[in-house]
């Protein structure tokens, strides 16, 4: 999603809005699909804009070029080809020029088109600078681009009529682009997708940027092609080419690699190089870890249907964190706050997620901010799932356990899939230990928590309404105090219990792989 | 088109290594001084929704909604500055049009959509398709840094949104949030409930859990430790404290207002305490139903927002000159854009972005009451336009900061403002 940029808004089209095609990629994954047939499908922008299709691609809100847009995310994240520049002028210090983006842009667009006027540099410029320009504008005012598959040289695929084959309809350009993307002849396309993949797992690449690979030397050229081979002959499957990464003893090592900062020569992959977990894996893990689910309800803005969803989106019930996207309270109105899912946008945003992908992101940025432990100390979320809530999984395992032996090592495999050392046992079985045997309460001390009463509903088409804005604040304070304690847990014990809780989720332990 | 012989020249070029520097877009204009303020702060007012300048600061002869002539709300009253005149509802700050500049020309083209004119007014430039621009917080704070360590650099009391994030500069020039003045921003106030003894115990836990295992040497995991003690430090209550409005006199409290008042009170403290750039959010819809987004019958209580906003700001004004803050704090008024002189067949106002005002105060300024002038309907420019570019001119001027250079994103230039110039006439000494 960050690769491609798709950018789902939940109120009005902004800057570089796309349909919500997470649910295309989604689907593919885990219908286990092959890569070459999954970016065959989204090139083709097919099925329903707005409900999920790899038609979502093709929309690029506020955007005067959306094709020239989707050619650039393509060449970027598929053939390490980088055009950011090449919107509006020659780049620099790479070989692209304008009339390479347009070309693929006119691909996409099916037939000929004109970069907008938007995109073009004013004279004023080159008559500003008082010497030579780094920059150039080849291509004319005005001029139209016809399609033509400009990168042969990149990635030793020619057009020709060898792809007249692989595609239903050979004037059709668009198909003519997914199969020159996918073509088994084009060995750039597997290259960077294994480069990418090697990336994630090692924390560096191969070849550094994984976007941008004009002039840049692989690390490790046998590696690369051997991998890539392996994707090519097993089917473009993602899974076989992670399965070999992680069964490698590169990857088994302890993470000290320091590799991403090293160059090509210097970068020996003896390790991987330490990696912090996604935003997205450290919402999920605080999930999982709790036992808790996720209560978030719709992520909408017209909970009443009552608006088209081409102006409308809703995104439904999140149940993992990949499924949120920017909450665009741009206009600041309480009744258009969406609390609960506020508090765990908070977690991930702290952790480098961007829910407004107006761009596509090739790495997050990994360096570490006060936020980040500063949102699971004091966070909404983590107050809430570190409490021993109401009938929740850790209370019932407090309730459960046979000793504070192993409530400790119950706490330690959730949390940090192992078992405590001798040390930490010392530390910690004696704060557990005490007051363990009157932890929970007799029958007749227990006093039920009152349920509070339901909210109305605020949305789109009554937010006006001053209740409206009430409501919303009722619901943000009630998220802020969040679940109550399960009240059959001795108060004093259980503080310690989640205290404990919090520590194991605020040690760097939580979000580091070893 | 492909060109071997352009591509085999630019790789020659690379591996000459040092070929391709780094260019300096340097701009004709550099050779004129620039203009330096001496500005150290900035509290920044966002009006959401889109302040109406013909209902209070560029005041024109009333209308009539009923008969759907155009004109002004409401009548409009004298000024400290003589012949500047702004809406009746305004009379507390009327008195302090001296330390204040209401810029009456601002000009843009975006009023349809909130959202798009939100980010025009929040990063001074049209979007790009291919660049993420940084909001003026987040180039300030860029180009000025904190002002001690102790504090963090850019806060925002509203909600958080990518319009008011920092682009291609990166996390480290972001906000911290809060979206309301009784706690502190998400993450590093502590939750309720949990008292210095639990805290203390949590700290305790957390120091043995560090001394069990073997200490690392990896540099990544030295940094997130030393970032988790920082957070610690800064969650506690020493920085707090600036957040607990309580110990301030309460016929100050009372002096500044509601819910807004106590958030420009909020920001005082901010700026007390070393923060360089605070936005505050204005747009409670309660007031009104409609926020400043005044049409159809949204209009009938807006006086209550421009009260509101006159109490909240003119006690800042004064509130700041009397620590002597006021000459290092710029203060600033902006909104998506302004409202025509013709009403709505509500009674009510639509968008107009081709003429409003953005208002300044403080911050070392030679203020005039009113800079820019509109005709008599306050729809058309009549002399001296101020563009977006412009304005953020101003405001970089103001703090000092080179408001011709050119920022970077990654390896390309990126003009700090969309090659604006300041209004000079606020920088006579």
């Amino acid at each position: 999603m960050d690769l491609l940029a798709e950018n789902p808004t939940l109120l009005n089209q902004s800057l570089n809005s796309t349909g919500p095609f997470r649910w295309f990629l989604y689907e593919s994954l885990r219908d286990h699909k092959p890569l070459d047939r999954m970016v065959t499908e989204l090139i083709l922008m097919r099925g329903s804009p707005h409900e999920g299709g790899s038609a979502g691609f093709q929309m690029a809100g506020e955007n005067d070029s959306p094709m020239a847009a989707k050619g650039h995310i393509v060449a970027s994240a598929f053939l390490g080809i980088e055009l950011q520049c090449a919107r509006c002028h020659d780049s620099p210090y790479h070989s692209t020029s304008q009339e390479d983006l347009y070309s693929l842009a006119a691909m996409l667009n099916r037939k000929q088109l004109a970069p907008p006027k938007t995109s073009r540099v004013p004279d004023a410029f080159f008559e500003g600078i008082g010497r030579e320009s780094l920059i150039r504008v080849t291509l004319k005012p005005g001029v139209q681009v016809q399609p033509k598959w400009p990168f042969a040289s990149f990635t030793g695929v020619e057009d020709g009529s060898h792809i007249d084959a692989l595609v239903h309809s050979p004037t059709d350009s668009r198909e003519r682009l997914a199969a020159l993307v996918t073509s088994p002849q084009n060995h750039r396309f597997p290259q960077v997708v294994v480069n990418h993949l090697w990336n994630r797992l090692m924390g560096a690449g191969i070849v550094q940027p994984v976007n941008d690979w004009e002039g840049k030397t692989a690390s490790h050229p046998e590696l690369l092609k051997w991998l890539a081979e392996e994707l090519v002959t097993h089917d473009y499957d993602l899974r076989h080419v992670l399965r070999l990464i992680m069964t490698s003893q590169t990857y088994q090592r302890a993470a000290i690699g320091q590799n991403e900062l090293a160059s090509a020569e210097q970068r020996f992959f003896n390790a991987p190089d330490p990696r912090r977990l996604a935003a997205e894996q450290v919402v999920d893990s605080l999930f999982a870890a709790t036992g808790r689910e996720m209560n978030t309800g719709q992520l909408t803005f017209v909970h009443d249907g009552a608006e088209p969803m081409t102006k409308r989106l809703t995104l439904g019930s999140p149940s993992r964190a990949w499924m949120f996207a920017g909450l665009n309270n741009e206009r600041d109105r309480p009744s258009l706050s969406l609390p609960r899912a506020q508090s765990i946008t908070d977690v991930l945003e702290a952790f480098g997620w961007t829910g407004t992908r107006q761009q596509p992101i090739i790495e997050r940025e990994t360096d570490p901010n006060v936020l980040q432990p500063g949102i699971l100390a004091n966070g909404t979320l983590s107050t809430s799932l570190t409490r021993a809530a109401d009938h929740s999984p850790l209370a019932q395992l407090a309730i459960d356990a046979e000793s504070p032996e192993a409530l400790l090592d119950s706490l330690f495999l959730r949390f940090w899939s192992r078992y405590p050392n001798d040390q930490e046992r010392a530390e910690f079985i004696p704060a557990l230990a005490a007051g363990f045997d009157h932890r929970v309460l007799p029958e007749d001390k227990v006093v039920q928590p009152n349920p509070e009463p339901p909210l109305p509903q605020s949305t789109w088409s009554n937010h006006l309404v001053p209740e409206a804005n009430e409501i919303q604040n009722e619901l943000q304070a009630r998220v802020i105090r969040g679940p109550a304690v399960d009240p059959r847990l001795q108060t004093d014990w259980r503080e310690v219990y989640e205290d404990v809780i919090w520590s194991l989720v605020n040690d760097p332990e939580f979000v580091w792989i070893p | 088109m492909y060109n071997p012989n352009r591509r085999q020249f630019l790789a020659a070029s690379a591996a000459a290594g040092g070929a391709l520097s780094l260019p300096n877009f340097a701009l004709a204009t550099e050779q004129q001084s620039l203009l330096q303020g001496k500005a150290e702060h900035v509290i920044s007012i966002w009006l959401g929704g889109g302040m109406g300048q013909i209902d209070t600061f560029d005041p024109k002869a009333k209308g009539d909604p009923k008969a759907r002539k155009p004109g002004a709300y409401y009548d409009s009253i004298d000024t400290a500055v003589e012949g500047v005149q702004v809406c009746e509802h305004l009379g507390n700050l009327a008195k302090v049009m001296d330390r204040v500049t209401a810029v009456r020309t601002v000009n843009h083209d975006v009023i349809d959509e909130h959202a798009a004119a939100t980010n025009r007014m929040h990063t001074g430039r049209s979007i790009s398709g291919t660049v993420t621009y940084p909001s003026l917080g987040s180039l300030v704070v860029h180009e000025r840094g904190s002002v001690n360590d102790g504090a963090p650099p850019y806060v925002l009391i509203g909600y958080p949104n990518v319009t008011r994030g920092p682009g291609f500069l990166g996390a480290k020039y972001g906000y911290l949030y809060l979206t309301e003045t009784g706690r502190g921003p998400a993450g590093l106030s502590r939750a309720d409930g949990i008292t210095n003894s639990r805290q203390n115990r949590r700290e305790k836990f957390l120091s043995s859990l560090r001394n069990s295992r073997r200490s690392t040497e990896v540099e990544q995991l030295l940094d997130y430790e030393a970032v988790v003690q920082q957070s610690l430090k800064l969650s506690g209550p020493e920085f707090n404290r600036v957040f607990q409005l309580e110990g301030e006199p309460d016929d100050l409290r009372n002096r500044y207002g509601g819910e807004f008042g106590q958030r420009c009170l909020l920001s005082r403290r901010l700026v007390e305490r070393g923060v360089r750039f605070i936005e505050v959010s204005h747009n409670l819809n309660f007031l009104n139903g409609s926020g400043w987004d005044v049409h159809n019958s949204g209009i009938v209580n807006q006086h209550k927002l421009i009260q509101e906003m006159d109490t909240a700001v003119s006690t800042l004004i004064t509130d700041l000159e009397e620590k002597r803050l006021l000459d290092k704090t710029l203060i600033v008024i902006t909104s998506e854009f302004g409202r025509p002189p013709e009403f709505d067949s509500g009674g009510g106002r639509g968008h107009q972005g081709s003429a409003f005002s953005c208002v300044l105060a403080g911050g070392g300024l030679s203020h005039r009451g009113a800079w820019g002038e509109t005709d008599e309907l306050s729809k058309k420019i009549v002399a001296n336009p101020v563009g977006v570019p412009d304005f953020f001119a101003t405001i970089c001027a103001a703090l000092s900061i080179d408001y011709h250079k050119n920022l970077f994103d990654g390896d390309r230039p990126v003009p700090i403002t969309d090659r604006g110039q300041p209004i000079s006439e606020l920088f006579a000494s």
